[in-house]
């Protein structure tokens, strides 16, 4: 009998010492973590790995980072331009594809060429939407079309003459 | 049919069921409210991942590593990333070494947090769930600022980690764990020595040792039938032989050794324990490189390797074998929630309907590292 009532005391007891801790967050308004999340906004720090983002005008066209991404979620093509520099014509990171590694990021050899924003937020309504266009589109190309650096040394020995 | 299978009904639990911690989908032939036999079904999030490895480049597939137990990315990616050094012979700076183990011990607790909150919520009680959420976010707050992720962070790189910790980290993590023992007792009063909670767990489902030995069992649910084996402590790996932590194992302190109720307790004292590590990696960060030179082009010479590591759920290993190329010839991974499902089975048999999911809740199965 006296065990009966002891184990009635020791279940009362520890439910109350739960509820306890439970009530003491429930009156005490500091205590409260929750972020309203659309009204109040996180600003995720430095570094965070949102969105990628490329500066267009100072890639080099390398394709580091096409060749390290392990999905395949950057397309890349590139041309000559008028002074034989390579230029990405085609850049398109298919945000839905990315998996927000940071491979490429590490991998590109221009400063702040390639890099993450601070944005979480950009969900669309179709795939075709996420996909991000960087490429510069139709660049002027070179003028001689083969780039056999012959004819290109003979074509410039040919100006030279006249 | 034959009659006497006439008095039985299968029915499927899963693979939406919330309490089977991801897709599992067990079929359950029960007798009334008495279950005579359960057979788990898996491969709903098979993605072929060790199929993925053979077509990818040595560092390439560590972001795939984060995706095995993606609620302990931190110690995939240090598995992973051992595997490969072992075969390159990659020697790793001790700076990194120290950061890896601060690292993978937080992600430990972020871990076992989630688990102690998860099984709260499959018993019935929901505020632990928030209370465990509530603390995994000052975790993953932590690892934000590491590495810039918050739940897949491709941090622990082949040859060290991907980059320094930025300033104010150390305090911050300082901070946590000055706040979280506080939490562990209130965690405690809330649900772990509450009698009903107690009742509902003790002796139920008890793993003998000899049966944790034959299902290959390991992490807390092994040290739970009182084994003491911690891969942390039998082959030290990085600089755990340096530092001083206790391998909790099962007691039997509410019922028999080896019970559900071991198992769940196995993890909370497990959270103080790296809380302790973590905090004298802290005094013993010096100054250093973060990573070893590593070329861009990995070429290991061919041969195999097998790599484990103690993760939260378990013994995870990697076999890897190199034919000389830039990748892996094959990679095989051992993970430690497809040995600790394989005993339900084995478990459930001739116990009620509502005791399955306390089983499925204190084994603490993860699936994507299941189907892979
Ligand atoms: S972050 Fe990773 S997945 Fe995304 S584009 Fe870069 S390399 Fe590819
Ligand atoms: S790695 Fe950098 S420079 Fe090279 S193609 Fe990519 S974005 Fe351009």
């Amino acid at each position: 009998m006296a065990g009966y009532f002891k184990k009635m005391y020791h279940s009362i007891s520890t439910v109350l010492t739960g509820l306890g801790v439970t009530i003491k967050y429930g009156i005490n308004p500091k205590t409260e973590v929750t972020q309203q999340y659309p009204e109040v906004k996180r600003e995720p720090p430095d570094g965070f790995r949102g969105k990628l983002f490329v500066d267009i005008n100072i890639c080099t066209g390398c394709t580091a980072c096409a060749r390290i991404c392990p999905v395949d979620a950057i397309t890349l093509k590139t041309v000559r331009d008028e002074n034989k520099k390579l230029r990405p014509v085609l850049f398109d990171i298919d945000n839905a594809r990315c998996i927000y590694c940071g491979l490429c990021v590490e991998a590109c050899p221009v400063d702040n060429c390639l890099y993450f924003e601070k944005k979480y937020e950009f969900s669309a309504y179709s795939k075709q939407d996420l996909i991000s266009h960087f490429g510069l589109g139709e660049v002027k190309p070179a003028e001689s079309k083969t780039e056999d650096k012959k004819t290109e040394a003979e074509k410039e020995g040919k100006e030279a003459a006249q | 049919m034959t009659k006497a299978d006439e008095k039985f009904m299968q029915v499927n639990m899963g693979p939406q069921h919330p309490s089977t911690h991801g897709v599992l989908r067990l079929l359950v032939t029960t007798d009334g409210e008495v279950l005579s036999g359960v057979k788990p079904y898996i491969g709903y999030l098979h993605r072929a991942l060790e199929k993925i490895a053979e077509r990818v480049t040595y560092p390439q597939f560590t972001p795939f590593t984060d995706r095995l137990d993606y609620l302990a990315s931190m110690n995939c990616n240090l598995a992973y990333a051992m595997t490969v050094e072992k075969l390159l012979n990659i020697e790793v700076p001790r700076r990194a070494q120290i950061l890896r183990v601060i690292m993978a011990e937080l992600n430990r607790i972020s871990s076992h947090l989630i688990a102690f909150g998860s099984f709260s919520s499959d018993m019935g009680a929901f505020t632990p769930f928030l209370f465990g959420i509530r603390e995994r976010e000052f975790i993953n707050d932590l690892f934000e600022i590491a590495c810039g992720a918050r739940l897949t962070y491709n941090y622990i790189r082949i040859g060290g980690v991907s980059k320094d910790i930025p300033g104010g980290f150390i305090e911050k993590t300082r901070e946590f764990l000055d706040y979280f023992p506080a939490k562990i007792k209130e965690y405690n009063e809330l649900l772990s020595y509450n009698a009903i909670f107690i009742k509902r767990l003790a002796n139920i489902a008890v793993i003998s040792p000899d049966d944790a030995f034959d299902y290959g069992i390991t992490g807390p649910n092994l040290r739970a039938s009182g084994i003491k084996w911690d891969l942390r402590r039998e082959e030290p790996y990085l600089i755990y032989n340096e530092l001083d932590f206790d391998v909790p194992v099962g007691k039997g302190e509410m019922g028999k050794t080896g019970d559900a109720w071991d198992r769940y307790m196995m993890r909370i004292y497990e959270m103080e324990q790296s809380a302790k590590i973590v905090r004298q990696c802290l005094d013993l960060l010096a100054p250093g490189d973060y990573t070893a030179k590593v070329s861009k082009v990995l070429k290991p010479p061919a041969g195999e390797v097998y790599v484990r590591a103690e993760n939260p759920r378990g013994e995870l290993g990697f076999y890897l074998i190199s034919d000389g190329s830039t990748k892996p010839y094959r990679l095989k991974i051992r993970a430690p929630s497809f040995a600790n499902l394989s005993i339900i089975p084995k478990l459930a048999r001739g116990v009620m309907i509502a005791d399955l999911i306390a089983i499925i809740g204190s084994m603490d199965i993860i699936l994507p590292e299941i189907d892979r």
